[in-house]
C-alpha cells in the first residue's frame, strides 16, 4: 500500500445540475490531503461536503478546476482504477440483496484483475465476526451494515478511503466505535482518510487536518491542531460561514 | 366453404361496441373519451389504408415491395417502442431498430425460409401476416424492457453508485436491473404460451379456421407461431438490454442523475 498519495484540489467548481440555474454548488474549492493522515471535511448540512467526495471517486465530474491524485489528474487515470485506489463509504449502506458473503463475494468479484483481499478474515478488519458470513444483510442493524460496507471498501486495499458521515444514524457508543475503528485502519494500514462530518466533536476526535466548507467555499484550511485552538465561540461564527 | 363478407353497412353496425365503452366510461367520468374517439378512427383508417395496400402488394408480389413493407413496419414499430419511454433519444430509436430487425427478422427468416418453406421466399400472403406478428409481439417487448430497466436503475440508484464507487463497469452496476427488465418482458409471451388454446384462439389461428382451414392444420401454423414469437422477443430484449443501458451512463462509468429526475 503506497503511503505518499496525496490529493489536491485545485480551484474546483461545480455547478447546480440544473440547465437554467448557474448557481455554484462548490465554488474554487481548494484543499490538500496528506498521504496516510486523516483529512476531515467539516461543514454544515448542504455545504457541499458530500459532493467533494463524490468528485474524488469520480461519481461526477467538476465543472472546471481539476484533482490530482499522488500527482496525476484524476481524469486521465482509467476510472474502475481509480474507484478502486480511492474506495467510497457511503453516508446510507447500500446492502446487495442476500447475506454479508454474497456481498463481499461480488466486491470480489469486480476486484477479480488486482491483488484483493480474500474474504476470509475481511470481517475481522471490521470488528465483525466470522459468523456475520451467513446473515443476511436485510436483518443487520444500520451500525452492522456500515461496518459490512466498510469491508467491501477494503477488499481493493485502497489508497485513500472516503467516508461520508459514517456515523450518521448511529447511536453514540457505536459512533465511538466505528470512529475508533477508521482511527485503527489509517494507523494499522497507513491508509490516508477523507472523513466527511459535520459534527466539531469528530473532527476533534479523528482529524489530522481539517477543511472547513460551508456553502461551497473553503472557509479555513489548517492542521487540525491549529484549527481547533479556536474558541467554541469562534468555531460556531465559522460554522455560519462568518470569518 | 367460404368466407361470409360484411358488407360496410353491417361493418358500420359494429359501432355498436365503441358506443357502449363511451356510455361507460362516460358514466365513471374516466375522461378517456377523446381518445376512445381517436382510437376508433384510427382502427377504421389504418385497416382500411394496410388493407388497400396489401391489396396491391399481393396482387404484384413483387420481393422489393414486401421488403419494404416490412421495414416500414420495423421502423413504426420503433418509433413505437421509443413513444412509449419516459427517456426518448434517437439512440434509443437506433437500439430498437437493430434489436428488431435482428430477433423479429431472425425468426421470421427461420419461420418462412425453413419450418414453413415458402415459394417464393418472398411470397407477400405469408410473409407479412407473420412478419407482423412477430415485429407486434418484439416492439411490445422492446418498450416493455426499456421501460423496467430505467425503472430498476431508478430504484436502485443507490446499488448501482455503491458498485460504481468499488469499481465496477456499468454492466456490472446494471446486470440486476437487466436481468429484471428481460425476464418482465418476456413474461407476456411466457403466459400467453401457458393459456394458448386453453383460454384464447390466438389471432392467425382465427383467422385461418374463419377462411375455412382445418383447425388441425391451423393449431400447426399456431405452434410455429408462438415460438417464432418467443425468439423473436428473447433476442430482441436482450439485444435492447444490453444496448440501451449504456444510454444511462457516462462515458466515465457516471450514472446520468439527469435521466432519472
Amino acid at each position: 500500500m503506497s503511503h505518499h498519495t496525496t490529493i489536491r484540489l485545485e480551484d474546483v467548481t461545480l455547478k447546480a445540475p440544473e440547465k437554467s440555474s448557474n448557481k455554484l454548488i462548490l465554488d474554487r474549492v481548494s484543499f490538500s490531503v496528506s498521504a496516510g493522515k486523516i483529512t476531515t471535511v467539516l461543514g454544515p448540512s448542504g455545504s457541499g461536503k458530500t459532493l467533494v467526495l463524490r468528485l474524488l471517486n469520480r461519481l461526477d465530474d467538476p465543472t472546471s478546476g481539476r484533482i490530482l491524485l499522488g500527482g496525476t489528474d484524476i481524469s486521465e487515470i482509467p476510472i474502475s482504477q481509480l474507484r478502486r485506489r480511492v474506495g467510497m463509504v457511503f453516508q446510507i449502506p447500500v446492502m446487495f440483496e442476500g447475506t454479508v458473503r454474497k456481498n463481499l463475494e461480488m466486491t470480489r468479484k469486480i476486484c477479480a484483475d488486482r491483488k484483493c483481499l480474500e474474504i476470509d478474515g475481511l470481517l475481522s478488519l471490521v470488528d465483525l465476526a466470522e459468523e456475520y458470513l451467513d446473515r443476511e444483510t436485510a436483518n443487520l442493524s444500520v451500525g452492522e451494515q456500515q461496518r459490512v460496507q466498510l469491508a467491501r471498501t477494503l477488499i481493493s486495499q485502497p489508497e485513500v478511503l472516503l467516508l461520508d458521515e459514517p456515523t450518521s444514524g448511529l447511536d453514540v457508543v457505536t459512533s465511538e466505535r466505528i470512529i475508533e475503528l477508521i482511527r485503527r485502519i489509517n494507523k494499522g494500514t497507513g491508509t490516508t482518510v477523507v472523513f466527511v462530518t459535520h459534527i466539531l466533536e469528530q473532527a476533534r476526535a479523528l482529524a489530522d487536518h481539517v477543511a472547513l466548507i460551508v456553502e461551497g467555499k473553503i472557509e479555513r484550511e489548517s492542521p487540525a491542531k491549529d484549527f481547533f485552538k479556536a474558541t467554541p465561540k469562534e468555531l460556531t461564527a465559522l460554522f455560519g460561514g462568518k470569518k | 366453404m367460404s368466407v361470409l363478407e360484411i358488407s360496410l353497412l353491417n361493418l358500420s353496425l359494429s359501432l355498436i361496441f365503441v358506443v357502449v365503452s363511451l356510455a361507460i366510461t362516460f358514466g365513471l367520468r374516466l375522461g378517456v373519451w377523446k381518445e376512445i374517439l381517436l382510437g376508433t378512427i384510427r382502427t377504421a383508417v389504418q385497416l382500411f389504408i394496410a388493407g388497400f395496400i396489401l391489396h396491391y402488394v399481393f396482387r404484384w408480389n413483387l420481393w422489393y415491395l414486401t421488403i419494404l413493407v416490412i421495414l416500414v413496419m420495423i421502423m413504426v414499430a420503433s418509433f413505437e417502442s421509443v413513444r412509449r419511454q419516459k427517456r426518448r433519444s434517437a439512440r434509443l430509436l437506433f437500439i430498437i431498430v437493430v434489436a428488431l430487425m435482428v430477433g423479429a427478422g431472425f425468426s421470421l427468416t427461420i419461420a418462412t425460409a425453413i419450418v414453413i418453406g415458402i415459394k417464393p421466399w418472398y411470397n407477400p400472403q405469408y410473409l407479412i401476416p407473420i412478419a407482423g406478428m412477430a415485429i407486434g409481439n418484439s416492439m411490445s417487448a422492446a418498450a416493455l424492457v426499456m421501460n423496467r430497466l430505467w425503472g430498476e436503475l431508478k430504484l436502485r440508484k443507490g446499488e448501482v453508485e455503491s458498485l460504481l464507487a468499488l469499481g465496477a463497469s456499468p454492466y456490472q452496476a446494471s446486470f440486476s436491473s437487466i436481468e429484471e427488465g428481460i425476464k418482465t418482458a418476456m413474461i407476456p409471451i411466457i403466459n400467453s404460451m401457458m393459456i394458448v388454446g386453453i383460454i384464447q384462439l390466438p389471432g392467425m389461428m382465427t383467422g385461418q379456421i374463419i377462411a375455412g382451414q382445418d383447425p388441425a392444420s391451423a393449431v400447426r401454423y399456431q405452434i410455429m407461431v408462438m415460438y417464432m414469437i418467443l425468439a423473436g422477443v428473447t433476442i430482441t430484449t436482450t439485444i435492447t438490454a444490453l444496448l440501451g443501458y449504456k444510454l444511462y451512463f457516462t462515458s466515465a462509468q457516471q450514472l446520468k442523475k439527469e435521466m432519472f429526475t
